[in-house]
């Protein structure tokens, strides 16, 4: 049984010469054709594969029944960033992987449908939730980025008392300050921001040990989500002339875009989330030729299936098994030594490890990105009394409790690396808190 | 051997089952022409009257019923009989019978007094019709004027009306169209062949409201705000015509086209299978084109091939001795459901099916694939009529 599904329009790949988003979503038409191919299954596998939990198949058969709105609230009572989380989850990780109808075909565009639903709504002005009046708390949540403002949102459904400290001027962490705009535009990401921002109290960022204990005592809990904004070192002699991904990214996002990426030639060391991001935004910049070199082969890159394929259908050159030496500037140029790898025997991540060979190239670039990894502020996160972290410089969590039964965690605190698995931390740790207070919040 | 797809239909050979029904698709005749190019057996030409019965159309005519809001499984119209009156029918039925000579042209006919319905019958007769098709049959619009299914609703009215044909009707076979909207079609059918007419065509469309608007509370269609009950037909009322077709060939013999609800080959073999000699469609053309005679052919010829039938007209009333009545089924019989768990996708709405529709006898293990509690299935067969992917099927227990 061979049945279409419906693919949203996108600009085609040669035309994405600014930040202009993408995918253009569903129209009407498109979003009742990908409705009823959806089978309503009972107690469906997709709501489990949701992190947040949200029912699927009953916003699909609102969807089918002409019920934009109703399909949207369902959404929204799950997920207050819906239309968010429409465009940039990795469905086919998620969801989409757990669809039942995945069996007979491919699945149901979920995510598209999803978002269109949020985005109708949001055009009509339909907002779905109201807080209450506080009469709980109060709670501090620290970082303003999805898992924070999730956290919030969820703890003032709840009637909880909730103060929002921020060190950035505005809301929405990686949201508005990380993900780039052909993915999430800014005016999109901004109304959902808004809407669960609204009347929400706001302090500027915590600043020091002393600050963190005062929070501590005012506070009946703390909610952290800083999140994970330091960049790995390559560890490589030559370092310095290393361009931060998470950097770039914040810049081109904040500030005017910068022109010094025309004509470039750009390697981008790593093949996750961020290298993606880091790539395609270089070609956005003007790049002539981006590279992606990474040290294990393509079964272990950590991108998700449809960034990969982004990057590769815009013209992102992809280099496997290279690890980064040494960088030399010569004559303006960057002259980037390599050694080959091979793969070895699977690491505690469950991929295969990559291995030297003792055989180097050398390749020129004019700029060098570093996107391999990221990691939180550990000079922060000690800020906290009885935060313990691991090994990583994570802090230690118990679900989303911090060995300090006042502090909750989540987001990339938690490694939640999607904007859907720092919103569910949000939503799971309001819970945790309401009950732990509930049961005398024992210290 | 290539079967034979002809069919004789009270003497006159059909080169296939498949005629065009008297609809807006027969209503000129460069469009029957085409039909007949593109290998439809016939035409029945859209119902004329007399040039004395004004025919004042309204717009629009159509609406829609919808599976799921999506697929069109039921169309309604408030259309009448043709504006052309038989003077420009005559006229097409030469042009046609001159084009065509081995294709069947029939006219379709309807009057309100004797002289009317003889003398129609004499003019198409004189312009060379093969067959004439009386409408006792339309549900809106002419019932009002004391035509329409006002005749085909009244065993004497349609015997005394018939016979006034069949006395005109001198060399051309009289065919008479069925109304649905009746309680009993067995008496309408039996005044049918005591006036001696040669044939029955049913049904005609099945009176029906395809829908409110729910913005404006007008019924569907909406002629300046305003509504009426118009005729239902295409696959929604294929069931109904079935139940009709078969009633009438178990009851009455005589020949029958079948007319309801087709769309496809296999549609057309189930309603020779209850009896029709020929079938008629009309919805269908008009929503996907004449171009669907190719697969009706195709398909009809393959299937017959397949079971080794020789010709078309073997299959006619193959299903009627197995029609009986309740008190006549097996209580012996027992079946449980049975899940191929290979073709299982898990989606469990046998499950939800059986719990709230049916008798708690499906269970989910761990893994979510169904499993039928014996004990408790009493073979109702709900649940191999939602799965989407036909894992389930019945199986007899002793």
């Amino acid at each position: 049984m061979k049945v279409e599904r419906a693919v949203p329009r996108s600009i085609p790949p040669r035309e994405r010469l600014d930040f202009s988003e993408v995918l253009l979503g569903f129209t009407y038409s498109e979003a009742l054709f990908e409705s009823r191919r959806c089978l309503y299954c009972y107690d469906a596998p997709c709501i489990q594969g949701c992190p947040i939990g949200v029912n699927v198949p009953e916003f699909i058969a609102r969807i089918r029944s002409g019920n934009i709105l109703g399909a949207a609230k369902i959404i929204y009572a799950a997920n207050p960033l819906g239309s968010i989380c429409g465009r940039v989850c990795p469905t086919e990780t998620l969801c989409e992987r757990a669809c039942t109808t995945k069996l007979l075909n491919v699945p149901i565009a979920i995510g598209q449908l999803q978002r269109f639903a949020c985005d109708l709504a949001l055009s009509q002005g339909k907002v779905f939730f109201q807080y209450p009046q506080p009469i709980h708390g109060p709670i501090a949540v620290v970082g303003g980025g999805p898992a924070g403002l999730s956290c919030a949102h969820f703890l003032r459904l709840r009637g909880f008392d909730v103060t929002l400290f921020e060190q950035e001027e505005t809301l929405g962490g990686l949201l508005l300050r990380g993900i780039p705009r052909y993915r999430l535009p800014e005016e999109k990401a901004q109304e959902e921001v808004n809407l669960i921002s609204s009347g929400l109290k706001q302090e500027k960022g915590v600043k020091d040990r002393e600050q963190a204990e005062k929070i501590l005592r005012e506070y009946q809990a703390v909610f952290l989500s800083c999140g994970a904004q330091i960049s790995a070192k390559l560890g490589i002699t030559g370092e310095e002339e290393v361009i931060s991904a998470n950097e770039l990214l914040k810049q081109v996002a904040s500030s005017s875009p910068f022109s010094s990426f025309n004509g470039k030639d750009v390697a981008v060391i790593g093949a996750g989330a961020t290298a993606m991001d880091a790539a395609r935004t270089s070609l956005r910049l003007g790049a002539e030729k981006v590279s992606i070199i990474y040290r294990r082969s393509r079964e272990e890159m950590p991108a998700f299936p449809s960034e990969y394929e982004s990057a590769l259908e815009e013209g992102v050159e992809f280099y496997w098994l290279l690890s980064p030496v040494e960088l030399r500037k010569i004559n303006g140029k960057l002259e980037l030594k390599l050694e080959r790898m091979r793969l070895g025997a699977h690491d505690e991540s469950g991929r295969r490890s990559p291995v030297g060979t003792g055989r180097f190239l050398k390749m020129e670039f004019d700029l060098v990105i570093g996107a391999i990894a990221s990691f939180p502020d550990e000079e922060f996160l000690k800020m906290w009394p009885g935060l313990e972290l691991d090994r990583s410089g994570y802090p230690i969590s118990n679900n989303r409790q911090s060995t300090n039964p006042q502090i909750f965690l989540g987001g990339d605190l938690l490694r939640a690396g999607t904007v859907v698995r720092a919103a569910a931390d949000g939503k799971f740790a309001a819970q945790r808190i309401a009950d732990w207070l509930r049961q005398g919040g024992k210290r | 051997m290539t079967p034979d797809l002809s069919v004789n239909f009270c003497g006159i050979k059909f080169p296939n089952p498949y005629v065009l029904a008297a609809a807006p698709t027969t209503d000129d005749a460069e469009m029957v022409a085409r039909a007949l190019e593109a290998g439809w057996a016939g035409a029945v030409i859209k119902t004329t009257s007399v040039e004395s019965e004004p025919v004042e159309l309204v717009y629009p005519q159509m609406g829609a019923f919808r599976a799921d809001g999506h697929r069109l499984v039921g169309m309604v119209n408030i259309d009448l009989i043709s504006k052309r009156h038989i003077d420009q029918v005559e006229k097409d039925i030469r042009y046609l019978k001159r084009s065509f000579p081995q294709k069947v042209i029939m006219a379709s006919i309807m009057g309100s007094r004797k002289e009317d319905w003889q003398e129609l019958v004499f003019r198409l007769e004189a312009a060379g019709v093969d067959l004439i098709e009386c409408s006792f049959s339309c549900p809106h619009g002419m019932p009002e004027r004391g035509m329409g299914s006002t005749i085909g609703q009244n065993p004497e009215l349609t015997e005394r009306t018939a016979r006034w044909v069949k006395e005109a009707a001198k060399r051309a076979p009289v065919m008479i169209k069925l109304t649905p909207n009746v309680t009993d079609i067995v008496p309408i059918a039996q005044a049918v062949k005591n006036s001696g007419a040669d044939a029955i065509c049913a049904i005609n469309t099945v009176l029906g409201l395809i829908g409110v608007d729910i913005d404006t509370f007008a019924p569907i269609p909406t002629v300046e705000g305003k509504g009426i009950y118009g005729g239902l037909s295409g696959p929604a009322i294929k069931p109904i015509a079935l139940h009709l077709v078969s009633k009438i060939a178990r009851s009455v013999d005589i020949p029958i086209s079948g007319v309801g609800g087709i769309s496809n080959w296999r549609d057309a073999v189930e309603f020779m299978l209850v009896g029709a000699r020929t079938v008629q469609l009309c919805t269908a053309p008009m929503h996907f084109g004449f171009r669907i005679i190719d697969d009706l052919l195709d398909g009809l010829t393959f299937y017959l091939e397949g079971k080794n039938f020789q010709s078309v007209e073997e299959i006619i009333g193959l299903a009627l001795p197995k029609i009986t009545s309740y008190e006549h089924l097996s209580r012996a019989h027992k079946v449980k459901a049975q899940i191929d768990l290979d073709s299982c996708i898990r989606c469990d709405l046998c499950y939800i099916s059986c719990r709230d529709g049916g008798h708690q006898a499906i269970s989910l293990k761990e893994d979510r694939l169904p499993l039928i509690e014996e004990d408790k299935c009493v073979g109702c067969a709900l649940c191999p009529q939602v799965c989407p992917v036909g894992a389930i099927s019945m199986k007899k227990v002793s």
